[in-house]
This record gives C-alpha cells, structure tokens and sequence, in this order.
C-alpha cells in the first residue's frame, strides 16, 4: 500500500513537473509561434479581433514581397559579409591573443588581461562617438571594413576570454613536446593547440556571429547608403514607417533568424559548453 | 585592439571638459549635470530599469534552470533548453518588432486581457506614460533570461549528486536540500552573472531606440539614449562625452566588484 502511495506521487509529480515546463515553454515561445504566423498570412489579417492563431488564408506573399526587393537581398548579403569576416577574423585573433595569454609570460600580462575584462565594463554608447569621428577621418565610413573592425573589437575581448579559459586547460606538456620535436611556436599552435580546441573555437566564432549579426547601434551609425545597409538597419527602417507592413516586417524577421537557428540547432552543445566554461569555475 | 578602446576613452575624457568651441572649461560640463532635469529622469529610469530587469531575469532564469536540472533525459532536456534559449538568439531589433506588434492596441496582448475581462478599454502598452518603461522591461526579461538560465544550469550540473544522495539518507526533505546544498554551491554563479548583467543592462540601448524612443514623456529614456539624443540630435559631443564618462564610472564602480570575484575565482 505504501509503495503504491509512493508511485502515485511520483506520477503525480511527474505530470505536474511536465505540465510546468510545457506551459512556461509556451508561454515563452508564444511571441515567436505569433511572428511566424503573422509572417504567414495576409497584412489585412494580421490585426483581427479576435486575432486567428492559425491564419485564414494561408499565404507566403510576404516572403515574396520581401525577397523581391533587391535592397534587402543586399542587407542580408551584407549583413553575411561583415559577420563572416567578423567570425573569422575575431577566431584568428583570439587564438593567438589567448595562445600568447596562456603560454608566455610578458610583461605588463596582468595589466593587459585586466584591460581585456575593463573593455566588458564601457557602455558601447561610450565608442559610438569616438568611432564615428575615427573612421570618417580613416576615409573608412560607410565601408564594409568599418563595420567590421568596430564590430570585431567588441567580439575580441569577450572571444580572447573564452579561449584562454580552454588553451589553460590544455597541459603545456603536450606543446612543448611538439616543441621538442622541432616545431615552431607558431607551428604548435596550429598543429596541436588549435586542433584540439576545435569545439572551443568553434563556440568562440559562433559568438562572435550571433553578435556581429544583431548589432544595430554602430551598423546604423557607420552606414549611410542604402547599399552598405546591413538586415539590422533594413528592419528598423521597416519598423518606423507609418503604413505598417505587419507581414512583411515578420517575414523578414523570421528570414532573419534563419541563420542563428539553423546553426543553434547544430551546434548549440559547443556554443553553451563555451558560454558556460568560465561560469563552472566558481 | 588597445588603440580602439584607449582612444575613444581619451578622446572622451578630453571633451567632456570642453565646451562647444572646443575651449576648456573645467569642470562646467559635469555641474551642469547636477541641474539637468533630463538627466535625472534618464538615470531615474535607468536604474528602474536595470534593477527590475535583473531580478526578473535571476528568478525566471534560476526557476527554468531548476526546472531543466530535474530528472529529464538528457535529449528532452537538450530539446527544451534549445528552445527556452531562442529568444537570446534573436537580434533585438526583431524582438522588438514582435513585441510592438503583441503591445499593438489591437493586439494580441489587449485581445487576451479583455477577453479575460480584466481590462475593458485597450491598454496603450507603449503609449502609455505609467506603462510604457514595464513594458520594454518586459521585452527585456523575455529576451535576456536564458543567460542566466544557461549559467545557473551549467552551475547545477556540477554540483556533486552524491550530495544529494547523502542529504536523502539523513533524512532531509526536498526543500531542505535545494536550501542547503543548491543554493550555497550556486551563490557564486548567482553573484557573477548578477554583476555581470547589471552592468550590461545599466548600458542596454536598442530596445528603447527601436520601440518607443524615449517616449511617451520621457518616461523610458535611459542614460544611453539620452547619451545619443545628446550627441547625435543636439549634436553637444562635449555633454554627451560627460555623461558618458559618468555612466562610464559607475559602470566601473561595479567592475570593481565583478574583478574582486574574478579572481577569486583563479
């Protein structure tokens, strides 16, 4: 009798853990379940009372609509552009910054690794200003590499942090027997560090991505022409016009999340092995 | 990469003591901090703001991050932790085109509320001045919650189940275990990631930028975009430098802090 007691209260705790978490799943997912519906239908739908979760008529004008304009097929391709360079130049610094971090004692190290958390600390508001004056005297606004300097120098110190957290655990035996063996520094970085820290570089260059790809502040600060618009700027513009395009807005806000979500689906173990390493150590 | 940040921050520092000519006067900018109304109200907003978000974001993150610990196979949790954490993923700009269009008068969001009669005329959600500053909060929370979520996870995952294990023998209740081994091994977590997110939300932009400006009222200006009316509208760079430079300290002071954890923590 008592173990039956004890089973059903397992069941039941069972089905009221499950009943939770389904229901703040939903509730959370909720906004996003309403931008692909509302994506998905015609504008006259979309503010119904009372609203229709599943649309009327079901349509992909919107996507068409918005794939048909060349200037936001050149946002998105833009947008590509900077983030790539972004990803590959910050994974191709931070390695050696977190390689040199780790490895070599230099002087002025600590000061240097202080200064690397310090720059966590400066509202971006605080460079807004500074750069803009910067790159117009560089002869560098409204270039592709504006953006991508300004935006690999946010993604840097955050990526070199990460890194190092990995290169450290990683026994200075094994390169120094590399080093034994005749290879150069240089060479034991890339032939033994970095192939076993791929799983960390890889969340190291998803990061730098996912903030490349939503920065809005500098994109619409460093950018003027239509041409040089990265998605981020395209959207608001969207946003504050008048006549509002609810549809269109939604669909290219869902074309938008694509990449991020197709690449958190594969590589979303890496990305939270990453985000959380330094996180374990307290 | 020293150079991007060292120049802004002298470039900065020396404005902030210049007027609009470009000739010094001391310390006139920071004064004129003192009787800017403006001012206050932004920083008045800001640490509603920041102080509301932060502990919404450490509630609902810790709850999920409880709830995601608890027996589930491992593909179920990696399921539900993949979706719980989309909104992070999202660029904040399409989060607030989203949740303009939930807030919208005839939103969703109003449509809900009066069809549960709790409201009977629809709510001005962003327009509202009494309203406006909760509800980009809570565009704010829904969007940075899975940070913590993640984090406190992380932290619950290391704790040793042998633990447990040994509370369950001595014969301690489930509530008596989560008080004295679950919290005590995720303080540290805890006070990390709630530095952490008050110095970024203390410098967060976008979301008010995108969904109200400001408005209505100057009721949801904060520091940072007041920084930027200062700057990029008024085109004064020298006072938009001082304040900055404020922000910039107090942004400090809490570094200070979040160092001292640091390293601790090597």
């Amino acid at each position: 009798m008592d173990s039956l007691g004890f089973q059903k209260r397992k069941v039941f705790h069972f089905v009221i853990y499950y009943f939770l978490l389904i229901v703040a799943t939903l509730i959370i997912f909720m906004p996003i379940l309403w931008m692909i519906s509302v994506s998905l239908r015609p504008n006259k739908e979309v503010l119904l009372t009372p609203p229709a979760w599943i649309p009327q008529t079901f349509t992909i004008e919107a996507y068409r609509s918005v794939l048909i304009n060349p200037s936001n097929i050149r946002s998105f391709l833009n947008s590509l552009i900077v983030s790539l360079s972004v990803t590959g130049l910050s994974i191709i610094l931070a390695s050696l910054a977190s390689y040199g971090f780790s490895r070599f004692r230099f002087r002025g190290k600590t000061a240097c690794s202080f200064f690397i958390l310090v720059t966590q600390m400066i509202p971006p508001i605080f460079l807004l200003l500074p750069y803009f004056i910067m790159m117009s005297r560089l002869g560098l606004y409204d270039t592709y590499l504006a953006l991508i300097i300004t935006f690999t120098s946010f993604t840097l110190p955050f990526c070199t942090l990460m890194l190092r957290s990995y290169f450290d655990t990683v026994p200075r035996e094994i390169d120094e027997a590399a080093l034994i063996d005749g290879c150069s520094w240089w060479q034991a970085l890339i032939r033994v560090i970095l192939p076993i820290n791929i799983p960390a570089i890889i969340a190291t260059g998803a990061f730098a991505f996912i903030l490349a790809w939503t920065e809005l502040l500098f994109a619409v600060a460093l950018t003027q022409s239509k041409g040089m618009r990265l998605f981020t700027v395209a959207l608001s513009v969207y946003i504050g016009e008048y006549s509002m395009r609810w549809n269109e807005l939604m669909a290219f806000s869902v074309l938008a999340c694509i990449p991020l979500v197709i690449g958190w689906v594969f590589l979303q173990k890496y990305i939270i092995e990453g985000m959380t390493a330094g996180a374990i150590k307290y | 990469m020293m150079a991007l940040y060292l120049y802004p921050l002298l470039h900065s520092s020396i404005i902030s003591f210049k007027d609009k000519n470009g000739n010094w006067n001391g310390l006139l900018n920071y004064l004129q901090l003192f009787s800017d109304s403006m001012f206050w109200i932004s920083l008045k907003n800001t640490v509603f703001f920041t102080i509301v978000s932060v502990i919404f974001h450490l509630i609902i993150g810790l709850g999920l991050a409880l709830l995601l610990n608890l027996k589930l196979r491992p593909l179920v949790m990696n399921f539900f932790r993949g979706v719980l954490m989309v909104p992070w993923l999202l660029a904040t700009i399409v989060a607030a085109g989203i949740w303009v269009l939930i807030y919208h008068p005839v939103g969703i969001l109003n449509y809900f509320f009066i069809s549960l009669h709790l409201i009977s005329v629809p709510i001005s959600w962003l327009g509202n001045p009494k309203i406006a500053l909760l509800s980009v909060i809570l565009v704010n929370v829904w969007k940075f919650y899975p940070l913590y979520m993640i984090m406190v996870l992380a932290g619950l995952k290391a704790i040793p189940i042998e633990l447990y294990e040994a509370a369950k023998v001595d014969g301690a209740k489930p509530y008596q275990s989560f008080l004295h081994i679950t919290l005590p091994h995720l303080r540290s977590v805890i006070i990390f990631m709630t530095l952490l997110d008050t110095i970024w939300t203390f410098r967060h932009f976008d979301l008010v930028y995108v969904m109200t400006g400001g408005g209505p009222m100057y009721k949801t200006e904060l520091l940072t975009n007041y920084i930027y009316d200062v700057s990029f509208r008024n085109l004064q760079f020298n006072y938009g430098s001082t304040i900055t430079i404020f922000m910039l300290i107090v942004s400090l002071i809490f570094s200070v802090f979040y160092l001292r954890l640091y390293h601790e923590g090597e």
